[in-house]
C-alpha cells in the first residue's frame, strides 16, 4: 500500500521510494529509506498535508508526496 | 585561518555562526551566481573567518546553491569544516556528514542541541561517536552558547594537526547497470544503510514520544476545529499590539514630536540652519527634502521593531511551522504553497523581509508566485495612504482598512489563479516536504539579535536608497523653468509637475488623471507614504476636492497593488535571480493593478448593488468553474499538471492501484 493511505495513527515500513528524481531524491535524504519505521502522526484540519514521525523528528508531506512511497503497515501502533 | 560552517536546516546553524561572530557579518553573492553568502569574524580571534554555507540535507549536484556549497569546499579555501548536527535528530543528520567527510579536509562535528539531548534523555557516547567519524565531536548548545570556546580550540587544532575524518564504507549492489540518477539515490540508500548499522552501538535513545511535548502542543494547535480560531487570535493580537496600539501610538509620537512640521528636528535644524546663514534653497533641501522626507520613513521604525519582535517570536518556537502545514491545502487549490503565508504576514509589516522570507518555500514555481505576489499585502508604509483615502473619502468609515488587507489576499490568491496556468509556471515542480521542528520557548536575545537585525536593515535602506530618492524628488519638485529661465519654482511648475503631465494621461481611464495624483503615484515607488505628503502639498484644500468616491477607491486600490517601493523592488531583483522574471513580475503587479483599479471604478460608479452583485457572482463563478476543472481532469490529490499524458498517473490514484 501507499503511504498516504495509512490511516492516522498507524505505524508502517517504507518498502520503496518511486516518484520524478528530484522529488525521489529529497524523501531519501529526509531519511524515508526503505526499511524505516513511519508513524502517521496526524493529518492537517483540512486532511492534508501529513504529519509523520521518521527517525526521531517530525516531517510534513502532501498526500502526493506520500503517494510515491510504498509502506507495508504494521499491526496495531499507538 | 578560514573555518566554513555546514550543516542540515534547523540544526541551530545560524545561531551557532551569530555565536561565532556577534553582529560583525556580510552578506554577500557567492562568485558567479545569486546565492546569500555569509561571512563573519571570529568574535575571539580577529584572524579566523567563518563562512556560512547554504543549508543542506545533502548534495545535489543538480541545484546551483548546492554547487555553490560543494565548489567552495572543494576548492580547499577552507582550512576546516565545521559540521554542526541536531543532536536530537542523529541519522538524517549525519547523512550529510558522511558526504562532506569524503572531501578530505580537517573536519569538527559540533553535538548542538545537546541540553535537549539530555532532557529528552538520549544517551550519546561521545568518545564512540568520534572515534567512528574520525573527527573530533564537540556537545554544545548554540542557543545557550555553551561549548563554543571548546568547539573553536577543536576547530583550531583539526586545521593544524589536519587530521582527516573517517570516510564510509559504501558498497552498492549492482552499480553498473544504474544510470547516474539512481546511482545517486542508491547511495543515499547505502550511506542511511551504514549510519543504522553503527549508531545503536554509540546512541542509547528513548522513546521521543513519550518525552517530547511538541505531540501534545500540537494536538491543540493543528487541532481540526481549534486550528484556525487559535491562528485567527494569536494573528490578531499581534496586530493590535503592533499597529494598532502601541505601534501606532508610538509612530504618532515619533512622527509628530520629531519629524512633523513642528516637530523637534524640523524645527530645531531650520533654526540652526537659518541662523549660520544657510542660503534658503539649501534649507529647504536639508529640511524639508532630507530631514522631513527620511523622517517618514523612520518614523515607521517603532512599529516595525514591535511587529518583526513578535514575529520572531511566532518563529523561534516553532508555530511558523504550523502555519504553513495547517494552512498547505486552502494555498495549494490557488497554486501556491502554505509556506507563502509566512511572506504574507511578514509582509503586512514591511515587503522588503517578506521578499526575503520567500527563501524557505522550496518548490520554483511557489517560491515566484510568492515573490510576485506577496508586495499585494498592504505593509505599514500603506497604511496611512489607507487612512487617508479612509477620512478624505469615505468619512472615517471603519470597513476601509479591512477591506485593504481582504483586497491584498483576494489579489494573491487570484494571482495565483491566473498565473499557474501560465507555461512557464506550469512545468517547474513543488513540494512539501518541511520538517516541523519541536516546540521551544524562545530565548530573549535570538528574538532581539534578529529584530535588530531587520530594524538595522529598514534603517540601512531609509539612510541610502530613500535619502537619494527623497532628494531626487525634492529637486524635480523644487526646480523647473519659469519665466523663461530655470531655477526654483512653485510645485505647479516644477519638473515633476511637467512629467505627471506627461504621463498623467495613463491614469484617466482610472478616474485619477489630473498630474498632481500621478506625481503622487510616482513619490509613492520611492516610499508608499510619500503619497500622502506629496498629495497633502498638492492640494492644500484636502484631496476630498479633487477625488469622487469612485476615483479615490480606484487611486486606493492602484496604490495598494502596483510595484512596491524601491526597497522592496530591489528585493525582487535579487529574489528573481534573473532579469526577464524581474521586469515579469513588475510588469504584471502594474497590469494587475491598472486592471483591477479600472474595474473598481467603473463598476463603483454604477453604483453599489451593482459592483456587491458582479463581485460575488464573478467569486461564485470561480470557485465553481475550478470545482468543476479540478473534478474533470481528476486532480483527486493535487499536483498542478493534470493527470491526462502522467507517466505518474498511477501513483496519484491509490484507490486504482490496489485494484
Amino acid at each position: 500500500m501507499l503511504l498516504n493511505g495509512v490511516a492516522v495513527g498507524q505505524r508502517a515500513r517504507i518498502i520503496s521510494v518511486n516518484g520524478p528524481e528530484a522529488l525521489k531524491h529529497h524523501i531519501l535524504e529526509m531519511g524515508l529509506t526503505p526499511d524505516t519505521e513511519v508513524f502517521v502522526m496526524a493529518k492537517a484540519p483540512l486532511g492534508d498535508p501529513l504529519q509523520l514521525f521518521v527517525r526521531g523528528y517530525q516531517l510534513s508531506m502532501r498526500a502526493a508526496e506520500a503517494a510515491f512511497i510504498e509502506v507495508k503497515p504494521k499491526e496495531g501502533g499507538k | 585561518m578560514r573555518i566554513a560552517l555546514a550543516g542540515n536546516p534547523n540544526s541551530g546553524k545560524s545561531t551557532l555562526f551569530n555565536a561565532l561572530t556577534g553582529l560583525r557579518q556580510t552578506v554577500g553573492n557567492w562568485p558567479g551566481v545569486t546565492v546569500e553568502k555569509k561571512v563573519g569574524i571570529l568574535k575571539t580571534d580577529k584572524e579566523t573567518e567563518v563562512v556560512d554555507l547554504p543549508g543542506l540535507y545533502s548534495i545535489d549536484p543538480y541545484s546551483p546553491e548546492e554547487i555553490v556549497s560543494w565548489n567552495y569546499l572543494k576548492s580547499g579555501e577552507a582550512d576546516v569544516v565545521l559540521n554542526i548536527v541536531d543532536g536530537t535528530n542523529l541519522e538524517r543528520n549525519f547523512m550529510f556528514t558522511s558526504e562532506i567527510a569524503e572531501l578530505g579536509l580537517p573536519m569538527v562535528v559540533a553535538l548542538n542541541f545537546y541540553d535537549r539531548v539530555k532532557k529528552f534523555g538520549d544517551e550519546i557516547d561521545i568518545e564512540k561517536l568520534s572515534a567512528w567519524l574520525g573527527c573530533p565531536v564537540i556537545p554544545i548548545s548554540a542557543l545557550k552558547n555553551d561549548g563554543i570556546a571548546e568547539l573553536i580550540d577543536a576547530a583550531k587544532k583539526a586545521a593544524k594537526e589536519k587530521t582527516k575524518p573517517n570516510v564510509f564504507k559504501i558498497d552498492i549492489k549492482d552499480e553498473k547497470d544504474l544510470s547516474q540518477t539512481d546511482r545517486q539515490s542508491a547511495v543515499i540508500e547505502a550511506r542511511f544503510k551504514v549510519i543504522d548499522e553503527n549508531l545503536p552501538k554509540i546512541v542509547k535513545r528513548k522513546d521521543r514520544f513519550s518525552v517530547s511535548k511538541t505531540a501534545k502542543i500540537d494536538k491543540i494547535l493543528t487541532n481540526k476545529w481549534l486550528a484556525f480560531p487559535i491562528f485567527a487570535a494569536i494573528i490578531f493580537a499581534v496586530y493590535f499590539v503592533s499597529v494598532s496600539s502601541l505601534g501606532a501610538f508610538l509612530t504618532d509620537l515619533f512622527s509628530e514630536n520629531l519629524f512633523g512640521d513642528e516637530g523637534f528636528f524640523i524645527t530645531s535644524s531650520r533654526a540652526w540652519l537659518t541662523a549660520i546663514g544657510c542660503a534658503p534653497w539649501l534649507v529647504g533641501l536639508i529640511v524639508d527634502g532630507i530631514i522631513a522626507g527620511v523622517g517618514a520613513v523612520l518614523s515607521f521604525v517603532p512599529q516595525i521593531i514591535i511587529l518583526f519582535f513578535l514575529l520572531s517570536i511566532l518563529e523561534q518556537c516553532g508555530y511558523m511551522a504550523r502555519i504553513a502545514f495547517v494552512f498547505d491545502k486552502i494555498f495549494r487549490f490557488f497554486g501556491l504553497s502554505g509556506k507563502t503565508l509566512i511572506p504574507m504576514l511578514i509582509g503586512t509589516g514591511c515587503g522588503v523581509p517578506a521578499i526575503m522570507a520567500t527563501k524557505s518555500i522550496n518548490g520554483e514555481r511557489e517560491r515566484r508566485l510568492a515573490v510576485m505576489t506577496t508586495t499585494f499585502m498592504p505593509c505599514s508604509a500603506k497604511i496611512p495612504v489607507i487612512a487617508l483615502i479612509s477620512s478624505a473619502i469615505f468619512g472615517g468609515a471603519w470597513w476601509v482598512a479591512p477591506l485593504a488587507y481582504f483586497i491584498g489576499i483576494f489579489a494573491i490568491l487570484l494571482s495565483g489563479l491566473i498565473l499557474k496556468n501560465f507555461k512557464a509556471f506550469k512545468k517547474t515542480e513543488s513540494s512539501f516536504m518541511m520538517e516541523l521542528p519541536e516546540y521551544q520557548l524562545p530565548t530573549l536575545g535570538k528574538v532581539l539579535n534578529s529584530t535588530l537585525y531587520q530594524a538595522l536593515e529598514f534603517v540601512k535602506k531609509a539612510g541610502t536608497i530613500i535619502l537619494l530618492a527623497v532628494v531626487g524628488v525634492w529637486f524635480l519638485s523644487s526646480f523647473g523653468f519659469a519665466g523663461g529661465k530655470f531655477g526654483f519654482v512653485e510645485t505647479e511648475q516644477s519638473l515633476l509637475a511637467t512629467l505627471g503631465k506627461l504621463l498623467s494621461w495613463v491614469f484617466v481611464p482610472l478616474g485619477f488623471g489630473d498630474w498632481r495624483e500621478t506625481v503622487a503615484v510616482m513619490t509613492g515607488l520611492i516610499a508608499k507614504e510619500n503619497i500622502i505628503s506629496t498629495m497633502e502639498i498638492l492640494f492644500p484644500a484636502g484631496i476630498a476636492t479633487a477625488l469622487s468616491a469612485s476615483a479615490g477607491f480606484s487611486f486606493l486600490i492602484f496604490n495598494l497593488l502596483c510595484a512596491p517601493c524601491f526597497a522592496a523592488i530591489g528585493a525582487i531583483k535579487r529574489e528573481m535571480h534573473s532579469a526577464k522574471w524581474f521586469w515579469f513580475a513588475i510588469g504584471y503587479q502594474c497590469l494587475f493593478a491598472y486592471v483591477a483599479a479600472l474595474i473598481v471604478y467603473w463598476l463603483s460608479r454604477a453604483g453599489a448593488t451593482v459592483l456587491v452583485s458582479i463581485i460575488v457572482l464573478a467569486i461564485l463563478g470561480l470557485v465553481i468553474y475550478y470545482i468543476i476543472r479540478s473534478k474533470k481532469s481528476g486532480r483527486v490529490i493535487g499536483c498542478a499538471n493534470g493527470c491526462a499524458g502522467c507517466e505518474l498517473r498511477d501513483a496519484c490514484h491509490p484507490k486504482k492501484e490496489i485494484k
